[in-house]
Formats: structure tokens, C-alpha cells, sequence
């Protein structure tokens, strides 16, 4: 199990994530945290789940009385949320550096 | 279920069966679900876009748009500069006029050593092709050259061609690639020249004859109706020259999109012509010859023993009559057969003598024999020496040539970095490029020149577009293109970073 390659859209995903890291989060509410469309919101969360980063779960309902089908929910694991804290926290390394001076007083 | 949630639910099943197999069923289910948990405003616009983003968009292993774009550019380069290469290649041959055949041929080769190493698929090429030929005569002198004519015999050359292929792969029978390759190009030179046939009165029975009598000079064989009178209408211009028959006019209309196609097949052809059948059969070969050296070998010494059998054997009887003869003393009747058999054994001891001559001089001549092909030999090796001293002489002269300039090459490469040897190669091309285009041979644009070069089937065609100032720049990019591309491919660690499978 490799890692997977970080890009922006990745880490907008891992960022959604790990606002609640242990809440169980549908593709949906991922499409409307992240702003990513369902073509590239879902190949993201199967290659996060083949490295393990990420588990997914059938919601336990009962389908007649809720008249929906079980929905499918994703958090994430423990070794993939200390893999997006890195990740992130460089990433944000990385951009205070590229934004500099005037970045770092916009921040503050 | 309303007309929306039908479209949305078949975009999400078309989505899912693109996924893996073992990915599909459960995305299928959760794509399902989401669709079903859509509710409140707009409902119908968002369960459209969640479908039709999951349908348009590569699955989980496919490559990105952004690659299949990189791909894609690149599949079309490839063609379009085998396509100008092979339109290049068929012009000169063509201007060769009586050489045309032999210049062909030597394409044919050019283009299947260069399919070897690049590889691109047949239907970019035939685009390229299908465009350059339409694209190639800015004046209509080509009296049928029209989509309707070029459409035809490109798309009968493609879906042939990956017919020819495709039953060569599954076969694994090289032969079936150039055999189907041949009825295509045949049947595609029939498709694009229908309407000439029809328009000239060629009769439809001659259509096999058409292809390879395109790629012959002029009046080699001549049919159809006769134009006594020299006239011939191409496009809105008029043209009289020498009388003519209808088949030299279909002929070198035949023969402008014959000579590339038949090139660029070359091109097609050559990484299914590499098949590991040919190791296997050049093996086989191998081991039947030693196979039958050996028996040739066997039985010249097998020879040898049945000789000396013979001669055993003829010894033996010798002996037999001077043993006889030891009986013969006492009665008469016994002189007679004594002195016969004196007689006889005399000519066994004149036989042998012979034979033992003849062994000596045979030996003597096989000393000399060896002999000779020991000096033989030894002339061979002097003369292999000489020329591989000659030989390591020049590559040493060579070698220090080319370190110097690889020293050169090296620093000034060094210098440049891989970016700026990218853009230099690049560079150079599309300057090559732009002085080379306008030089082409092109199609006249004066009728009256146009009908002889038709009749002999020498006109060149094509290339018209590099007289506009666009065509010419489209050339020298393409240029430029290929040539970074080339210096890319080249690099030892010049893995290119839109290979990589995007996340």
C-alpha cells in the first residue's frame, strides 16, 4: 500500500476529514465541504482507502422505514490522520513561505 | 420515477461498470443511495450534476483528462509528421518519374524502421492523413480530390487496416497483416476512385488493377474512353494538351492518396511485423542448418570407409588367386588355368599398384590441398588484420573525434540544462521547418502544366497549405513538437512527469 500522490484536491479532501476527525462523513457533505464534484471527490476517497488513510462503513439502517437506501460513510483511520496532519500542516508551511512577509500579516 | 432520476440513475450505472470489478458493485450502491438522499431545491439540477460528473469523469485507475489530453496531443503529432513524411517520401518518389517504384520501395523501409521505434494509432493517422489531403490542394487542379473522394478511401484504409491488425493479432500470423493490409489498400484505392470511374466512364472491372498501377508511371497500361481532342476541365479551370485516356486522369488521382497510404501502412504495420514468431522461426532455421551440415559431413566421411571396403575387398581377392595358383603345377590342363590365373593376379598386382599410386598422389594432392587453404588462410588472416588494424586506427581517430566533441557537446549541453537543450532542439526544428516547407514540391497551379504531369502521373500534390502563413507556422510547431519530444525520449532519466498515474 503506497502512498497516494498529494495534490490540491487531496488535501482539500483530508482537510474536510479532519475537521471532524472522527465523524462520519457521506460523499455529499465531502462534495459541499470541499467543493469538488462527485467525478473527482470519489476516485480520491478509493485511493485514500487502498493506502489506508481512509475506512468506509454502510450506514446501519433500516432502509423501508427511512425510504432510502443505506448510505456509505467514510472517516478517517488513525494512521491516516496523523498522514493528512502532516500533510496539511506542510502544505501550509508551504504556502506561508510563498506568501511571505505580507502572507504571514494578512494571517496574524 | 421521473424522466431526471431515470437519466441520472443510467449515468451513475454507466459510471460504475467503469470502475474496477471489484469497486464497482459497492460505488454502483453508494452512488445509488446519494442519488436517492437528494431532496429539497434544485434536486433535479444537483442529482444531474453528481451523475453526470461521475459519468464523465475517469475512474479510479484511468488516467486523468489532463493525461488522456497529453496522449492524445502527442498520438496526433506522431501522425501528423508521419503523415507529412510519408507525403514527402511520395512526392519525390513521384517526381522520380521512372524511379517512382524503387523511391516507393525505399520509403516503404524508411517508414517500417521508424514504426518500430514510434508507435502511433491508425486512427489519428488517418485524420492526419484525411486532412492533409484535403487540406494539400488549395487550388482544385485535382480534378477529383473532394471530401467525397478522399472520405471514402481514408475510412476504407483505416477500418482495413485495424482489421488487418487486429486478425494478425489474434492469430499470431504475421503474413495475415501484410496480406490484409494489401486487399485494403487495394480496396481503399477502389473507394476513393469510384467517382472518377463513374465520372470518366472507367469501367468498374479494372478496380484491382488500380492501386498498384497508381504507384507506376504514366502509360504503363491505358483503358477507358479516349479524349482525342486533349480537353480536361479541372475545378472552374480549363486545360487542352496531348490526347488521353480516362485511366492516366484516375490513375494520378489514385496514385496522390496510394503513395501515402501505402507508406504509412509501412508505418502501421511494422511493430505487428515484430512478433515473437519471428525469433521462434529464425530459431528453427538456425538449428535445421547445423542439422544438415552435420548429415552432409556424416556422410562424406561414410564415403571414405566404403572406399576402403572396396578396396579391402579387391586385396582379398588377389590373395584368393595366388593361393589357386600354388595348385596349378602338375597337369596341363592346369597350365592354362595357372597361366590365366598369372594373368589375373598380374592385373591385381597392376591394380593395386594403380591404387596405391593413385592413393599416394591423392594423398600428395591433399597435402597440397591443405596447404594451400592453410596459406589460404593465413592470406585471409594477414588481410583481416590489415583492415582491422586499418579499422582500429580510424576509430581510435574516431573515438578521440568524438570525445573531443561529446567534451564539447557535453559542456554547451551542461550549460544549457535539460530545458534550454528541449527548446534549442525545438528551436532548430521549427527554423528547419520553415526554411524547408516552402521549398516542397507543390501542386501548379497552371492547368496546361498540370494535364502532362497528370498523363505521366509525375504531378506533385499536397503541401499548398504551407503557402499561407498559417499552414507554415502549423509545419514549424509540429516541427518543433516532435523534435522536444525526440530530445525528451532521449533523456536518461527524462521520465516525463504527466506519465504518472494522477491522484
Amino acid at each position: 500500500m503506497g502512498e497516494p500522490r498529494i495534490t490540491a484536491s487531496v488535501l482539500k479532501v483530508l482537510a474536510g476529514l479532519l475537521a471532524e476527525p472522527g465523524a462520519q462523513r457521506y460523499g455529499l457533505e465531502l462534495m459541499q465541504d470541499t467543493g469538488l464534484p462527485s467525478g473527482t471527490l470519489y476516485p480520491i476517497l478509493a485511493r485514500l482507502e487502498r493506502a489506508g488513510w481512509v475506512e468506509s462503513r454502510w450506514e446501519q439502517i433500516d432502509p423501508a422505514a427511512e425510504g432510502r437506501p443505506n448510505r456509505r460513510y467514510y472517516l478517517l483511520t488513525a494512521d491516516g490522520a496523523v498522514a493528512a496532519r502532516r500533510e496539511v500542516a506542510l502544505m501550509r508551511q508551504q504556502m506561508s513561505r510563498a506568501a511571505g512577509p505580507l502572507g504571514e500579516a494578512r494571517e496574524a | 420515477m421521473g424522466v431526471v432520476d431515470r437519466v441520472a440513475r443510467a449515468a451513475v450505472l454507466a459510471a460504475a461498470r467503469r470502475w474496477p470489478d471489484d469497486l464497482a458493485p459497492l460505488m454502483r450502491e453508494e452512488w445509488l443511495a446519494e442519488l436517492a438522499s437528494i431532496t429539497g431545491r434544485r434536486r433535479a439540477a444537483r442529482k444531474l450534476a453528481f451523475a453526470g460528473s461521475l459519468a464523465v469523469s475517469p475512474a479510479v485507475d484511468e488516467p486523468s483528462w489532463r493525461d488522456r489530453s497529453v496522449i492524445v496531443g502527442r498520438g496526433a503529432a506522431v501522425a501528423a509528421g508521419v503523415t507529412l513524411l510519408a507525403a514527402v517520401a511520395t512526392n519525390l518518389a513521384r517526381g522520380s518519374e521512372a524511379l517512382a517504384p524503387a523511391m516507393l520501395l525505399l520509403g516503404v523501409a524508411a517508414l517500417t524502421l521508424i514504426g518500430r521505434r514510434v508507435r502511433a494509432s491508425i486512427v489519428p493517422v488517418a485524420a492526419a492523413l484525411f486532412a492533409f489531403l484535403f487540406a494539400g490542394n488549395p487550388v482544385p487542379m485535382m480534378p477529383f480530390m473532394g471530401a467525397a473522394d478522399i472520405a471514402p478511401a481514408v475510412i476504407t484504409w483505416a477500418v482495413g487496416i485495424a482489421l488487418a491488425l487486429r486478425w494478425a493479432a489474434s492469430t499470431g500470423r504475421r503474413w495475415v497483416a501484410v496480406a490484409g493490409s494489401a486487399v485494403a489498400l487495394h480496396l481503399a484505392t477502389a473507394a476513393g476512385s469510384a467517382h472518377a470511374a463513374a465520372v470518366l466512364g472507367v469501367p468498374a472491372w479494372t478496380a484491382p488493377a488500380w492501386f498498384p498501377l497508381a504507384l507506376l508511371p504514366g502509360d504503363t497500361v491505358s483503358f477507358g474512353p479516349h479524349f482525342g481532342d486533349g480537353a480536361a476541365a479541372f475545378g472552374g479551370l480549363q486545360a487542352s494538351g496531348p490526347a488521353f485516356h480516362a485511366s492516366e486522369i484516375l490513375l494520378a488521382n489514385a496514385a496522390v492518396s496510394a503513395g501515402p497510404m501505402l507508406l504509412c501502412t509501412a508505418f502501421l504495420l511494422a511493430p505487428a511485423l515484430r512478433r515473437p514468431a519471428a525469433a521462434v522461426h529464425s530459431t528453427r532455421k538456425l538449428t535445421h542448418a547445423p542439422t544438415g551440415a552435420v548429415a552432409s559431413i556424416a556422410t562424406k566421411h561414410t564415403g571414405a570407409p566404403r572406399a576402403a571396403d572396396k578396396l579391402a575387398a579387391r586385396t582379398r581377392g588377389a590373395a584368393t588367386l595366388t593361393a589357386g595358383a600354388r595348385g596349378a603345377a602338375a597337369p596341363e590342363a592346369r597350365a592354362s588355368k595357372a597361366a590365366t590365373l598369372a594373368a589375373r593376379m598380374s592385373g591385381a598386382v597392376t591394380l593395386i599398384a594403380r591404387m596405391s599410386g593413385a592413393a599416394t598422389l591423392a594423398a600428395r594432392t591433399s597435402r597440397a590441398a591443405t596447404l594451400i587453404a592453410r596459406t589460404s588462410r593465413a592470406a585471409t588472416l594477414t588481410a583481416r588484420t590489415s583492415r582491422a588494424a586499418t579499422l582500429a586506427a580510424r576509430t581510435s581517430r574516431a573515438a578521440t573525434l568524438a570525445a573531443r566533441m561529446s567534451g564539447a557537446v557535453a559542456a554547451a549541453t551542461a550549460r544549457l540544462g535539460v530545458g534550454g537543450r528541449r527548446v534549442g532542439a525545438g528551436l532548430a526544428a521549427a527554423l528547419g521547418a520553415l526554411a524547408v516547407a516552402p521549398a516542397l514540391p507543390v501542386a501548379g497551379r497552371d492547368a496546361d502544366a498540370v494535364l502532362p504531369k497528370l498523363l505521366d502521373n509525375s504531378a506533385a500534390f499536397g503541401f499548398g497549405f504551407v503557402e499561407h502563413p498559417v499552414g507554415l507556422g502549423a509545419v514549424a510547431l509540429l516541427a518543433a513538437i516532435l523534435a522536444m519530444r525526440a530530445v525528451e525520449a532521449r533523456l536518461p532519466h527524462g521520465k516525463d512527469p504527466h506519465s504518472e498515474a494522477p491522484t
